[in-house]
């Protein structure tokens, strides 16, 4: 299973959050499957591109995948990414206690990022090149910009020599701008819109897991998300997940129950389960799968009770009093003082289906159209 | 020829299920139907005090039960009205005393003498709730629209759907349009889009109405009473009859038009 980390790691990607992680996981696992020469690295592990297989068969967000190709990406982009420098010497390199240990393979693949980070930082810095600091890739509607570790001016003198180069190739595009976790100043993302503006670009939506960055964005008037925050991984939480995935069967089948689940009744299922009508506050949904409402969700929510860690939360009107998948749990948020309960008994503003699942160790609540490929500019567009 | 059955219960106490049994029975009186209301709230009846019918008591329901009266001679009649009766509830006893066979039978022989039978249920989902729910053909839900009453109400309508197969209507009580219109207060668009049933009726939110039962009179019978409108509207929803939902949310010169004109 390890081979799910591997390819992310070789390439030193800059760890990619939400939507984006799940995705260019999934990418890499194809990639992974199909390229037979990519399997080779992985010496001694003969039993994991089965699993790999059978993994990415098994997550429900396969049949996007198939739209969402990586030489999509690699037309735009000079290097395949997972090509950009392939050595597997960076393993032996000493990147903290949480490295990723061959003797947790699943940790790896379930959980993966903080520590790869950590360990990506560490060879960033060493040898900063534009191709690594920088990332360029077309979408079906922009380009989506991510900019990795390294020093601010070394990012700056990369991206222009990366525009420079392109040589207004990505002119009059807007850019989906992923920031990752870095602290950006409000000078430091004025610099880059400017550096952008000259190549008759713009910025259209900035992608961020940092609250400052975030701030920063507001302040400047820049469209931004605010992602979840790095995940905070310890021993023990690294261990639930071990036994969880050794328990953790993913369901099979749909249970559809059809009507309203109210306050007081309980619904716990093997299968995934498929809710048409609504989830009222104090009724409670329980399954070793999916659980996908087709109306609101308010009630208490739990996937993958199993364990199966991949296990997802849609509904039209996500709104739960507590999400579960797995281990990890997510409260709704209190109310504002002098409001009543907004996700409790209380129409929700917001029209759009979203979808939750787990992104580091953390449940991440997104918008139906954020989690799709290439979603992030149609997002932006949708509302104008 | 037979009536209907209507119990009228909320989960939660203490939103108005006794107030609301009160009105609606003296309401659909006034509209010239033969009611009989029956307090179900064996050991904390409080009905006939809301009705002033407390120092008419002679039998009650227990005694029926327990053969010592025939039901006629229980059902306590209401001086003020042509057709309106209440079978009293035992202060004395427990609601265990009243089995849940017990009950409809008495109920099927009020039917035939009535045309609606109003059942006023107790608090709670116990016993008394389910002895009260069992003989209705129709089952109003009471609820105020904070955050408990509608928690439980939603459990209620769960309960009458399993255990009862019953499509219950809904009477939101003690609406303050106020509230809502500034926001602070959940309308009655968000009650309806957690609950999910038919909206019979919207009652506002009347301080005065607290005083009408204190006095045992039923708002229904004051002719200066603007939630009397509500209760009838009520009434003739209950009866068949289209009526449209009062526009609480309407201020100024318009709202006191309409109050003006009673609509």
């Amino acid at each position: 299973m390890s081979d799910v980390s591997r390819p992310e790691d070789s390439n030193s990607l800059p760890s990619p959050n939400g939507a984006f992680a799940l995705e260019l996981r999934i990418a890499d696992l194809l990639d992974g499957v199909t390229v037979p020469g990519a399997s080779n690295t992985m010496a001694g592990e003969s039993k994991a591109p089965q699993e790999s297989v059978k993994e990415s068969s098994a997550l429900p967000g396969k049949p996007l995948v198939k739209s969402h190709a990586r030489p999509a990406y690699d037309a735009v982009d000079s290097l395949p990414p997972f090509l950009a420098q392939g050595s597997p010497a960076k393993e032996a390199e000493p990147s903290g206690a949480k490295a990723p240990n061959s003797a947790w393979p699943a940790l790896a693949a379930t959980s993966a990022s903080p520590d790869m980070e950590t360990s990506e930082a560490k060879d960033a810095s060493s040898a900063p090149t534009g191709a690594q600091i920088v990332y360029i890739r077309g979408r079906s509607d922009g380009v989506a910009i991510e900019i990795g570790v390294g020093a601010w001016t070394q990012v700056m003198a990369a991206l222009s020599e990366r525009l420079e180069s392109a040589a207004g190739f990505f002119r009059k595009s807007s850019v989906a701008l992923d920031l990752g976790a870095r602290p950006v100043t409000e000078g430091e993302l004025q610099e880059l819109a400017q550096m952008l503006a000259a190549q008759e670009m713009t910025v259209g939506v900035v992608r961020t897991r940092s609250e400052r960055t975030f701030q920063a964005a507001l302040a400047v008037g820049l469209a931004v998300m605010l992602e979840a925050p790095e995940g905070v991984q310890n021993a023990t939480a690294m261990l639930a997940t071990f036994n969880s995935q050794e328990r953790g069967a993913d369901a099979e089948g749909y249970f559809v129950y059809r009507g309203y689940l109210r306050s007081g009744h309980r619904l716990h299922h093997r299968e995934h389960v498929l809710v048409i009508g609504d989830v009222n506050p104090g009724a409670e949904v329980i399954s070793d799968g999916d659980v996908l409402v087709w109306g609101r969700l308010r009630g208490v929510v739990h996937a993958g009770a199993g364990g199966n860690r991949r296990a997802l939360v849609a509904a039209l009107d996500l709104e739960p009093t507590q999400l579960r998948i797995a281990n990890v749990i997510k409260i709704a948020p209190d109310p504002k003082p002098g409001q009543p309960g907004r996700f409790f008994w209380r129409r929700s503003q917001h029209k759009r289906p979203e979808i939750a699942r787990i992104v580091q160790d953390e449940i991440v609540i997104e918008e139906w159209d954020m989690a799709r490929p290439g979603g992030l500019v149609a997002l932006q567009r949708g509302d104008g | 020829m037979t009536g209907t059955v209507i119990t009228i219960t909320s989960g939660k106490g203490g939103v108005g299920k006794t107030t609301t049994t009160a009105n609606l029975s003296a309401a659909l009186t006034q509209l010239g139907q033969r009611v009989i209301a029956v307090d179900a709230d064996m050991g904390l009846r409080n009905l006939d005090l809301v009705m002033g019918l407390e120092n008419r008591i002679v039998f009650d329901l227990v005694d029926v039960v327990e053969g010592r009266c025939t039901l006629q001679q229980a059902l306590v009649r209401d001086p003020r009205a042509e057709f309106l009766y209440l079978l009293p509830a035992a202060q004395t006893r427990d609601k265990r005393d009243v089995a849940i066979e017990q009950m409809c039978a008495i109920c099927r022989q009020l039917v035939t003498m009535a045309d609606y039978v109003l059942i006023d249920s107790p608090a709670g989902i116990e016993h008394g709730f389910h002895t009260a729910v069992a003989p209705a053909d129709r089952v109003l839900i009471v609820t105020t629209s904070d955050v408990s009453a509608l928690r439980d109400a939603d459990k209620v309508i769960y309960l009458l759907e399993r255990d009862w197969r019953r499509q219950p209507g809904l009477v939101i009580n003690r609406y303050n349009p106020k509230l809502v219109n500034s926001g602070e207060m959940r309308g009655i668009d968000d009650v309806l889009d957690i609950l999910a049933i038919d909206l019979l009726g919207v009652v506002p939110e009347d301080e005065r109405l607290m005083l009408s039962t204190d006095r045992g009179t039923p708002a229904a019978f004051d002719r200066r009473m603007y939630v009397r409108r509500a209760y009838e509207n009520i009434a003739r929803r209950i009866m068949g009859v289209n009526v449209p939902l009062t526009d609480y949310y309407r201020p100024g010169f318009r709202g006191w038009l309409a109050r003006l004109f009673g609509r």
